[in-house]
């Protein structure tokens, strides 16, 4: 998949869509459209890539049935949506999408709900090798903040502007924009990429410097990351050469967490080339810490159970360490939040712990 | 109804007594009917009008049918006025003027389905007042005197006879007149339920005692539901006669045997009587055989009198000899006589023909039930010598009745007063039994004033009483139940219940009996008789008391009694307040106070009633409260009335009789239904009804009883010119119809009858009446039938191409279906001469091996098995053969023993049968000069058999130890062996043996054992052991006896019922039934209904007891049939609708059970009868459908019968699964055709225009979707289903797999493959164009699937997941 895809190539893809449609009406064909399996079973490792991707797998989508012409209907309704889109330069989000089908005249194009329209444009972007931002659609969450000794240039609406990541920027940090394409990468100071999970302790290693004491440049996820902050993460690491590393809770939501940014998730296999960093490294919370450092702690709750044992099958984890520590994890039956390395003092985390995990990790 | 208020014997005016009574004892037809309505169906206008439109169009029906005519039936219901007019016309055969009283006349009693219910076995004795005399007699020979001789049957009682009914409401007891006699076999177990006080009745488990509910009032309880504590209702007085006996007849109760030779006389007749004899005819004969001449006679009435005695002596001194008293029956004539008797020494003796029925004569009776022994002609009375009153007091009475001379002898030890004067002995022993099993009280004494029957209970007591008992208690001991029974039912007169024991095996107070009955009464109710001074009472009678288990539901706490005084008191504490009677009685007055608002006080008391709950925290009185003490209320005085509460104190279950017994007593208020059983003292038990048949009968004496016209009949007979027209009215005194009009007239049918009945009636059942002519019309399609009705008219047309049913064979009965009664009366009217013959003859599916079976079976049954024993190898037989031979060549001799022995080495165990037919065999096979005769062989026979059962123990030693587990010690085995083998010998001829005799011999066998060698041998044990004997042992050769012969005597029949019934027959054929068939039961629904869909479905026959049967469903589903509410179900029984009772009918119960949604109707709940647009029809036809009652309106639940109708339902309910999937199915494809008619264009136009390409067709990829193959999945719960349904034109071969995420199972016909943790389930199907093809399996709802479908282009394929 292209990195890249200018406007009008956009919008020729779905033409190209629509043609292929008039192609099989006119050869007296079913209308149909074949799209990868999207399940866990059909995800395969890309050896070249060294992600997750989709497998060859494919379900068809056709007009034989009555939903399979209704949503192939809907398809082409979108499709068209998009090319005008295009066509006008402007730009939408999946969930204006999804209320101006409303006022769609044909009802049977129109959305049942926004997971409707949301899969379906996942779909167009595999079918077409388009990615989403390049229709101009964006997700209504922004991306996350970063914080760090970077400078960039931002092509906004308004021109381009300059920010520094320390100096131009408040204690939230830089906010990264929906398509983190648009940013240049001027110069830097940054040792390593630090991803956090929560804004507590992204606020938290702020406050104590952590970013100025170790040019580290520190990325908040914000819970599962959006596309853009994997983005941009994907491109500090290719085109600055920066290891990436990833300071979650110790708890199986984290670690898909940390799935995502390293491997890919599963929703979006088919960009995971363009998203996922599998150089990311884990720091922790590492079930190996809670015994370590001896953190307080809340017990595995059952579907925190379920959540591990399904880890423990996901491709994406099959790996010596990930199979030790899940299983260490549903040994001792509990979890820890990063403020859990508060209970040893609020420095402890800056001083000690990430310096200590950093430094086996062979970061520092 | 005629009331049944006593109004008889007043006396003075017989003859219209006797009429009226006449009038009463037969209960008329009208009566029964009116008794029986609602089992007969006629008990409201409305269902009258049901029932006789269905009777009548029925009998149309059948008339037709039977004359090969297809039915055309026309009925009409007219308002007439107060009443209606019931009008059905057929076009049947015409009947002729002798038919119609039997068709349209006799209301039939007993029909084959009685209710069979509420029955005493036949030994219970009744309470009756037979002729005005009381007396007890035992159901059974009550009821057979007036029943035909065989079988199930009612008659009416044509005797005045009565028993004591008590009135539900009052509790007052009455004598009530008894209508009817009933018997009939029962399935019902049988209980003997004993009382308190020694009561005891041998009922049916469903058979109703009373009780009273905690307010009081009665209650049945079911015989079989009694437990030992709860109470029945007894009756504490029995009633006495309005107009008690005053005096005695002597005469009325000597016979004429007793007087022959008895020089006894009745002087006093005046000459006007005497001179009455003269108007005979005057004949003349030898007085007797052996006289040389012929002398004069008057023959008077009967009666011969010898001409010279009458004008010589009789009318001179006015007497006449006591025995031609009697021949005339001048008793009457007789009462102011005195009878004369000459003693040998030739004084004479005197007494009155009228004795009066004094204080001093009922004692002189008791003395003589108590002590007297009565000789040829003197009574004598034995007193111990310490009883001198008792002795002065019994001369005084003889002298006082005129007994003449009496004397006393003294003897050492006892006084005899000794009565002479042979009339009074005759009259004694006659009246009160002679020998002291016999004695009883004389019968008039049941009829006489209180104060008598107290005299004589007072000597009955002084006589062979005991008062020595802790003072407060007298007990008369004899060995007569006939007296203990009649002296508790004196007792029961004077209001007093006594308590009854029967002791076995004492000595002492009987002479020598093994049994004696013991009557006792205690404390106040002493009081009755004077001769027993005061007596103070002790504490409650128990049958004074009321069982605390009639508080149980409004008790507050326990109570340690199991009865308690009837008062309120003594009921509170029953309820538990109060701890004994004198709290109870504080509690009493705290309670009243309350419940009259004062203010109660007294602390502990108080206290305690608010912790019973009782009294609320501010001492006013509870709901709980008001209801106790209102319970408590009631209850009391419930033993002041006639009846009493005796607690059960066993109930067990005894072997029931082959037939049981009932009557029927109305009572006073036409529903008592009670009568008295007086086994060991009086008993109240429920009787049930008089039955019934039922039929077009019904319906006629219906309308005349209630619109009082007569039927009116119209008939033409095939090919007369005229009709002819009758009225027919039932008497209802005889039960006969009669033609009352009658006339010829024109009708326009060719053939055919019409009736005409009016009736008291009404249009509320204008349902039914509609579903009956509906679904006669269902069930019957060859028939037309029209039915007009004041608010509407209903044509129902013959099926096109309709035939008459096919018509039924009448087959022989079978053997497992034929009763007692039935089977008796078969072999008596059979020509065959032997069991095997008639077997084979008279029954169906007896061929010879099965008649071959069934004798042998009745041949163990009625003459047992032979035991078969082995021989020692050791004997010499040969030896012993020669040595039971004499007389015979040497030579002969010993070839005879050597062909012996030879023949007896080849065998195994030998029977004596069997034996002697070795030794016949050899015998006359034998090649010897000499022949063996019958005494020889007896000889060999007994000596080999010497030899034969000298080897017993082993031989019972081997089967035992066969039967019995190995664990079982061997001694214990051996021991048992020996002492079961010690019971064959001399008592055991031929060592032959019923199989319960072998039972026995195991049984105390084995009772030894373990008593002596303290082993244990168990129920199993026992009878493993007598089924190896039994096994071991041969069926005889003997001849049966005849078919006469068993016909007369019932054990046989019953042997040979019980073998038939233990034999395996073939079952009956069916040609005897008409099912409707499938394809006409559809045409009748499709012919009534219009609906979408018919399915039926006709099982083939099956059988239950001896009888085949039948069972049909349809089904109609869909169109006009309406989709409201349950589905309508039709029931038929035997081609007839069955209307009423639909709740209680073994179809409905099926259809409920039914899990309707499996078969694509609604069921709301899951359980019931399903809903929506259907019609479901089920039809049971069979020789004898088991209906719940005689009206017949339901089917009974047999198991058999259900689990057809079952099946049949479900064939049915298959096809309309097809059919409803199937239109399903056509559903979605029209919905998805229409989806992409509208799809498809729509995203072509677009296409086209974001394309900028000219508009596209849609026409070909329509035409390729919509003609392909579909594969659907569907899931429902963890059924997983795939069907694949084939559009186009050509077989598809498809290969499916479904990659699954959890194990699946069930899997139908494919395979089914794991690879890492995901299953391929993999299906190969070939199905053809236009066919549809379903495959399943089973997997967790939450399992992911992913369904891949190759083996069909693309194109042509929908997978739709």
């Amino acid at each position: 998949m292209s990195s890249d895809t200018t406007d009008d190539a956009a919008r020729e893809r779905l033409i190209d869509m629509a043609a292929q449609f008039y192609d099989q009406f006119a050869a007296g064909e079913i209308p149909n459209m074949q799209l990868p399996t999207r399940s866990k079973s059909n995800i395969v490792f890309d050896e070249d890539a060294d992600v997750w991707v989709y497998g060859d797998r494919t379900s068809t989508r056709s007009a034989n049935s009555a939903s399979g012409a209704r949503k192939l209907l809907k398809a082409i309704y979108t499709i068209d949506f998009l090319a005008q889109q295009l066509e006008e330069d402007r730009s939408s989000t999946l969930r204006e999408l999804y209320y101006l089908s409303e006022s769609w005249d044909e009802e049977a194009a129109q959305f049942n709900g926004q997971s409707e329209s949301d899969k379906l444009v996942e779909d167009l972007e595999i079918v077409s090798g388009v990615k989403r931002e390049d229709f101009h659609m964006r997700p209504e969450e922004s991306g996350a903040k970063v914080m760090g000794p970077l400078r960039i240039r931002e092509q906004t609406n308004r021109g381009d502007r300059e920010i520094h990541c320390q100096d131009d920027v408040g204690q939230g940090g830089y906010q990264i924009p929906n398509n983190p394409d648009t940013i240049e990468f001027l110069d830097h100071d940054v040792d390593f990429v630090l991803c956090v999970e929560t804004g507590g302790m992204r606020d938290r290693l702020v406050e104590n410097g952590f970013d100025d004491d170790y040019n580290a440049l520190v990325v908040h996820l914000g819970g599962q990351p959006a596309r853009a902050t994997r983005r941009l993460t994907k491109r500090l690491h290719d085109e600055l050469d920066l290891p990436v590393t990833v300071f979650t809770d110790g708890d199986p939501w984290s670690y898909r967490i940390f799935g995502s940014v390293s491997y890919g998730s599963i929703k979006s296999a088919h960009l995971s080339e363009y998203l996922a960093t599998p150089e990311a490294q884990f720091i922790g919370i590492r079930p190996a810490d809670i015994v370590e450092y001896d953190l307080p702690t809340d017990p595995l709750s059952d579907s925190d159970v379920n959540a591990l044992e399904s880890e423990l099958e996901d491709p994406r984890f099959q790996s010596e360490f990930w199979t030790e520590q899940i299983e260490l994890q549903l040994d001792i039956g509990k979890k820890a939040e990063q403020q859990a390395l508060a209970s040893r003092g609020l420095d402890f985390v800056t001083d000690t712990y990430l310096p200590e995990r950093l430094g086996e990790m062979g970061v520092l | 109804m005629t009331s049944f208020q006593s109004t008889l014997a007043d006396g003075d005016d017989d003859g219209i007594a006797e009429e009226l009574a006449a009038g009463q004892r037969e209960i008329s037809i009208a009566e029964f009917f009116e008794k029986n309505k609602h089992m007969l169906g006629f008990d409201s206008g409305a269902r009258g009008l049901v029932t006789a439109v269905k009777e009548a169009v029925d009998n149309a029906l059948d008339a037709a049918e039977e004359a090969g005519i297809l039915p055309d039936i026309y009925v009409e219901i007219q308002e007439s006025g107060d009443y209606y007019t019931l009008v059905v016309e057929d076009n049947g055969p015409g009947i002729t003027k002798e038919q119609i009283p039997k068709v349209f006349g006799k209301l039939l009693y007993g029909s084959r389905f009685h209710a069979r219910e509420q029955s005493l076995t036949p030994d219970q004795e009744l309470l009756v007042r037979r002729d005005g005399v009381v007396e007890t007699v035992p159901i059974g020979v009550l009821c057979d005197a007036y029943l035909p001789v065989d079988g199930a049957a009612t008659a009416p009682l044509s005797a005045d006879i009565e028993v004591p009914s008590f009135n539900r409401e009052t509790h007052e007891m009455t004598w009530q007149p008894v209508t009817h006699a009933i018997r009939h076999e029962t399935d019902e177990r049988t209980y003997e339920i004993t009382t308190e006080k020694g009561r005891t009745v041998e009922v049916t488990g469903n058979h109703s005692l009373f009780s009273v509910t905690k307010d009081g009032e009665t209650k049945q309880v079911k015989a079989g539901e009694l437990e030992p504590g709860d109470a029945v209702l007894t009756p504490r007085s029995l009633p006495t006669t309005d107009s008690s006996v005053e005096s005695v007849n002597l005469l009325e109760h000597l016979t004429r045997e007793q007087l022959d030779d008895r020089r006894l006389y009745v002087y006093g007749f005046d000459r006007e009587t005497l001179e009455e004899l003269r108007n005979g005819e005057t004949i003349r004969k030898k007085p007797n055989a052996d006289s040389d001449r012929k002398r004069y006679y008057y023959r008077y009435d009967g009666v011969d009198v010898l001409k010279d005695s009458l004008e010589s002596n009789y009318l001179e001194k006015g007497y006449l000899p006591a025995s031609t008293v009697l021949e005339l029956g001048w008793e009457e004539k007789a009462a102011d006589c005195e009878l004369k008797t000459y003693q040998v020494g030739g004084d004479e003796t005197t007494i009155p023909v009228t004795v009066p029925l004094t204080g001093e004569f009922a004692r002189l009776l008791g003395y003589y039930v108590a002590e007297g022994h009565v000789g040829p002609r003197q009574v004598g009375f034995t007193f111990g010598s310490h009883e001198s009153e008792l002795i002065e007091a019994t001369e005084a009475t003889v002298a006082g009745v005129g007994g003449g001379t009496t004397t006393v002898q003294r003897e050492r030890n006892s006084t005899r007063v000794k009565a002479f004067g042979s009339p009074l002995a005759m009259f004694l022993g006659n009246v009160c039994g002679k020998g002291a099993e016999n004695k009883r009280v004389p019968s008039f004494l049941f009829d006489a004033s209180d104060d008598v029957q107290q005299e004589f209970l007072t000597a009955v007591y002084q006589g062979d009483g005991s008062d020595s008992h802790p003072g407060n208690e007298l007990s008369h001991t004899t060995v007569s139940k006939p007296l203990a029974r009649g002296v508790s039912v004196l007792w029961n007169m004077q209001g007093v219940l006594a308590s009854t024991e029967t002791v076995e095996n004492t000595s002492g107070y009987a002479d020598d009996g093994s049994t004696t009955y013991r009557t006792k009464v205690y404390g106040e109710d002493l009081n009755v008789l004077d001769a027993f001074g005061e007596r103070k009472p002790t504490g409650e009678q128990g049958y004074k008391r009321v069982p605390t288990s009639l508080l149980d539901d409004v008790r507050v706490d326990d109570v340690d009694a199991h009865t308690v005084p009837d008062t309120i008191p003594g009921l509170l504490r029953a309820a538990g307040v109060g701890s004994d009677l004198e709290h109870a009685e504080m509690y009493q007055s705290l309670i009243e106070a309350a419940l009259d608002g004062d203010d109660v006080e007294k602390p502990r008391y108080t206290h305690n009633l608010v912790e019973m709950g009782l009294l609320d925290a501010a001492h006013e009185p509870t709901e709980t409260l008001e209801d106790l003490y209102s319970t408590v209320r009631n209850l009391q005085g419930i033993t002041e009335t006639d009846m009493c509460l005796l607690p059960v104190k066993s109930v067990e279950e005894t072997d029931a009789p082959e037939y049981v017994y009932d009557i029927s007593v109305p009572g006073a208020t036409g529903e008592d239904e009670n009568f008295v059983v007086a086994n060991d003292g009086a008993l109240s038990v429920k009787n049930s009804r008089g039955q019934q048949g039922i039929g077009i009968s019904a319906a006629v004496l219906y309308s005349q009883l209630t619109s009082g016209t007569p039927a009116k009949i119209t008939s033409r007979t095939q090919g007369s010119a005229e009709a002819n027209y009758y009225e027919l009215v039932i008497d209802t005194d005889t039960n006969e119809p009669v033609i009352s009009e009658e006339e010829t007239t024109s009708w326009d049918r060719p053939h055919g009858t019409r009736i005409e009945l009016e009736m008291e009636a009404n249009m509320r059942a204008r349902g039914q009446l509609h579903d009956y002519a509906e679904h006669t019309a269902v069930v019957n399609p060859h028939a037309r039938l029209e039915l007009r009705e004041p608010e509407g008219r209903f044509k129902f047309e013959r099926a096109e191409d309709a035939s008459l049913p096919a018509e039924t064979e009448e087959i022989r009965p079978h053997p497992h279906g034929v009763e007692l009664g039935a089977l008796i009366k078969m072999l008596g009217e059979t020509d065959s001469r032997t069991v095997r013959g008639f077997l084979r003859e008279e029954f169906t599916r007896v061929g010879a091996k099965t008649a071959d079976s069934i004798c042998d079976a009745f041949r163990d049954r009625h003459y047992g098995r032979e035991l078969a024993w082995t021989l020692d190898a050791a004997d010499d037989l040969e030896a012993r053969v020669a040595d039971a031979v004499s007389n015979k060549p040497a030579a002969d001799t010993e070839a005879f023993a050597a062909a012996v022995a030879d023949a007896l080495a080849e065998r195994g165990a030998l029977s004596y049968t069997d034996l002697e037919a070795l030794v016949a065999d050899v015998a006359a096979d034998v090649e010897a000069g000499s022949s063996f005769g019958a005494t020889v062989q007896g000889h060999v026979v007994d000596a080999l058999w010497e030899s034969l059962t000298s080897g017993r123990e082993d031989d019972v030693y081997r089967h035992v130890d066969a039967a019995t587990t190995t664990q079982k010690d061997d001694a214990t085995v051996a021991a048992l062996a020996e002492r079961i083998a010690a019971k064959f010998g001399d008592d055991t001829p031929r060592d032959r043996v019923t199989r319960d005799d072998l039972r026995d011999f195991v049984e105390r066998a084995a009772d030894t054992t373990e008593d002596v060698d303290d082993a244990t041998v168990g129920e199993t044990a026992r009878e493993n052991v007598t089924d190896e004997l039994w096994a071991a042992a041969h069926t005889v050769t003997d001849d049966l006896p005849a078919a006469a012969e068993i016909a007369g005597d019932r054990n046989l029949a019953r042997d040979l019922l019980a073998a038939m019934s233990t034999v395996d027959v073939m079952a009956p054929p069916t040609s005897c039934l008409a099912p409707i068939e499938a394809d006409l039961v559809e045409a009748g629904l499709r012919k009534e209904f219009d609906a979408d869909f018919y399915a039926a479905a006709t099982r083939d026959a099956e059988v239950h007891g001896g009888d085949p049967f039948v069972v049909e469903a349809g089904i109609a589903y869909g169109g006009d049939l309406t989709s409201e509410g349950p589905v309508d179900v039709m029931r038929f029984a035997n081609r007839v609708p069955l209307v009423y009772q639909r709740g209680a009918c073994a179809t409905t119960k099926v259809l409920k059970d039914i899990g309707w949604r499996n078969y694509g109707l609604d069921q709301p709940g899951g359980s019931g009868l399903p809903s929506g647009p259907c019609v479901i029809m089920v039809h049971v036809a069979s020789t004898n459908v088991p209906f719940t009652s005689e009206s017949k309106d339901a089917v009974a639940s047999v198991p058999e019968i259900e689990d057809e109708i079952e099946l049949a339902v479900r064939e049915a309910a298959r096809e309309l699964k097809s059919f409803l999937n199937e239109r399903r199915s056509r559903q979605k494809r029209r919905e998805k055709q229409n989806v992409i008619m509208d799809v498809l264009p729509t995203m072509a136009e677009k296409v086209s225009e974001m394309t900028g390409r000219e508009p596209v067709g849609v026409e070909d990829s329509l035409a390729r979707i919509m003609n392909n193959v579909l594969v659907e999945r569907e899931r429902e719960d963890d059924t997983v289903r795939l069907t694949v349904e084939n559009n186009s034109d050509a077989n598809a071969e498809l290969d499916l797999t479904d990659i699954v995420s959890a194990e699946p199972s069930d899997v139908s016909a494919g395979t089914v493959v794991e690879m890492d943790g995901e299953w391929f389930v993999k299906w190969s199907p070939t199905v053809p164009s236009g066919d549809d093809a379903t495959l399943e399996y089973a997997v967790d709802a939450d399992a992911d699937c992913d369904l891949s479908v190759s083996g069909v282009a693309d194109e042509k394929l929908t997978v739709s997941q």
